[in-house]
């Protein structure tokens, strides 16, 4: 399925501008040139190293910029004051730590409401109206390992969006999960994304999630190409993004990756 | 019958023993959640071993013991969450390193300086019977200021146990949050050495909230089951080893792990009626 975007793309929420940065001394990111309009639904891809998980962190600011900067809102707001809703790989949870889908979703309203131990009424109606949304009104009292696989991903969603972000950020949504629960999670974030929700997020996963995005960019430490998947699925940008040879073909509108081995 | 039963409670010493063993069970129940969830249950066991070495340096230099030994087990704390944040080496490896050789220096001291030995039999072994007015405050303020913590800092503190990563992106102040709690372990750890002894904190730190984690999936329950469980192991073991005439420490920990024992048995049984149940349903489907 085609995800199509439906926002007026006119508002620019984050701009790098010639960013380079790493960790510890290292530079992952090399000369990062780019937009990110309001609403958009953004894909990254790129091999193991390549910089994508980087990229995320430093909208969350977690990495070190050796030049550059990082413009949010056109330089209205700090970065620190972005609200970013962010889920994590699935396969770093410890899946066995005691937490209910209530309990792990009222975390997320940890941003807007710091100083008080307990959430008031106001939170407990986002909560509500979070679980309601993503379909797990009936699951909010099970312990997060009792989960199917989309249900999982839904619930670490709620968390993201139980404080209406200005983006959300995902590291590889998709990974580890089978077609159906895959299929499940890209309509879900379709839908938010319809919804006026901006959405960041990489995968490794070619045929079956990025060439599905309305915008990918190719990463390689720096930007190898960014535009629609029919724009820049070639083989020359995936030769110069991973190394290796493939082919591209044509099905149904869409442009598909094979892999030459 | 009735008589043998609240014979104990005729002596002074034991009730404040008793309401000790209490707050302190209570204390390592609730710290314990949070030791045991971030993979860190050696902890107990080596920080009390570290604090061991700093009480015996603050009573070379004539430092208040409280003082010393939780300025010596806060910064033994807080290197041990450094050095578990160094993703090659392991938790468990940094706790055996920082405290091991903290206790290392403890034992030197003493082994040179002979003439304080007698004084840490009660810091090894426990000595709860021996409780002094000053001891049974510093209990009691520890303990609040816990609690205080734990309700205060509830949401961040279940974050940054949860997903320590994660929890700095929303907004959670992680290394403060490791800082104060490093010196809620700490200052739990100085207090309970005097009821339990360095070698028995570890269990009473571990066992019930392993035993909370038997009984529940949910937080919030554990941190309570943990809390009440603590509890009542203090009590019960304390008035066990009167009638049983065994170490106080060693009393409160055996009886934790009867319960420990009994925790894993229900939830076997548990486990087994929960898959029974979803065999017959799934028959029931096909």
């Amino acid at each position: 399925m085609l995800y199509r975007n439906q926002n007026d793309l006119s508002e620019i929420l984050i701009q790098f501008d010639n960013v380079s940065g790493g960790y510890e001394g290292e530079l992952t990111l090399n000369n990062i040139n780019l937009v990110i309009q309001k609403g958009e639904f953004i894909g990254m891809l790129g091999p193991s190293g390549s910089g994508k998980t980087t990229l995320l962190k430093s909208v969350l600011g977690d990495i070190r910029i050796y030049s550059g900067e990082i413009i949010i809102n056109g330089g209205n707001i700090n970065k620190n004051e972005l609200n970013i809703g962010y889920v994590p790989q699935l396969e770093t949870i410890d899946w066995n730590f005691p937490i209910t889908v209530r309990q792990l979703i009222e975390m997320g309203i940890i941003r807007t409401s710091k100083y008080f131990p307990w959430i008031n009424k106001e939170e407990k109606l986002a909560v509500e109206a979070i679980s309601n949304r993503l379909g797990l009104e009936e699951l909010m009292n099970r312990q997060i390992r009792e989960l199917s696989g989309g249900q999982q991903q839904r619930t670490f969603l709620g968390r993201a969006l139980v404080s209406n972000p200005d983006v959300l950020i995902l590291d590889e949504p998709t990974s580890g999960v089978d077609i159906r629960t895959k299929e499940e999670i890209m309509a879900i974030l379709n839908s938010l994304n319809h919804q006026g929700v901006t959405i960041l997020m990489t995968t490794h996963e070619i045929n079956s999630v990025a060439s599905q995005l309305p915008r990918v960019i190719c990463l390689k430490n720096s930007i190898i190409a960014d535009g629609s998947p029919n724009e820049i699925f070639t083989e020359e940008n995936f030769y110069a993004t991973y190394g290796a040879a493939v082919k591209t073909i044509d099905h149904d509108g869409s442009k598909f990756v094979i892999e030459m081995l | 019958m009735i008589f043998t039963l609240i014979e104990p409670l005729q002596y002074e010493f034991f009730i404040k023993a008793m309401l000790c063993a209490l707050l302190v069970g209570m204390l390592c129940g609730v710290i314990g959640v949070y030791i045991v969830l971030r993979g860190m249950s050696y902890i107990g066991h080596g920080l009390s071993h570290a604090i061991f070495g700093g009480a015996v340096v603050s009573s070379l230099m004539s430092i208040n013991f409280f003082i010393g030994a939780s300025v010596w087990g806060f910064v033994s704390a807080v290197l041990i969450n450094l050095a578990t944040k160094k993703k090659t080496i392991g938790a468990d490896a940094a706790i055996g390193i920082i405290t091991t050789a903290s206790f290392a220096l403890g034992i030197a001291i003493i082994s040179k300086f002979k003439t304080f030995t007698r004084g840490f039999d009660a810091a090894l072994f426990g000595n709860v019977l021996g409780i002094t007015n000053a001891d049974l405050i510093a209990v009691i303020f520890v303990t609040l200021f816990a609690f205080i913590v734990v309700l205060v800092f509830y949401k961040q503190l279940l974050f940054a146990t949860f997903d320590y990563d994660v929890a700095k992106y929303y907004g959670v102040p992680v290394i403060w949050i490791d800082v104060i709690f490093s010196m809620t372990l700490a200052a739990t750890i100085v207090v309970s050495m005097q009821v339990l002894g360095v070698t028995l904190i570890a269990a009473a730190v571990v066992i019930p909230a392993v035993v909370s984690r038997l009984l529940t999936n949910n937080f919030l329950h554990m941190l309570i089951f943990s809390t009440i469980i603590g509890g009542l192991c203090g009590l019960f073991g304390i008035y066990l080893s009167y009638y049983l005439d065994i170490a106080s420490g060693a009393s409160v920990v055996l009886f934790s792990s009867v319960l420990f024992i009994i925790a894993l048995l229900y939830s076997s049984y548990k486990g087994r009626i929960k898959r029974t149940i979803n065999i017959r349903k799934n028959k029931f489907h096909l």
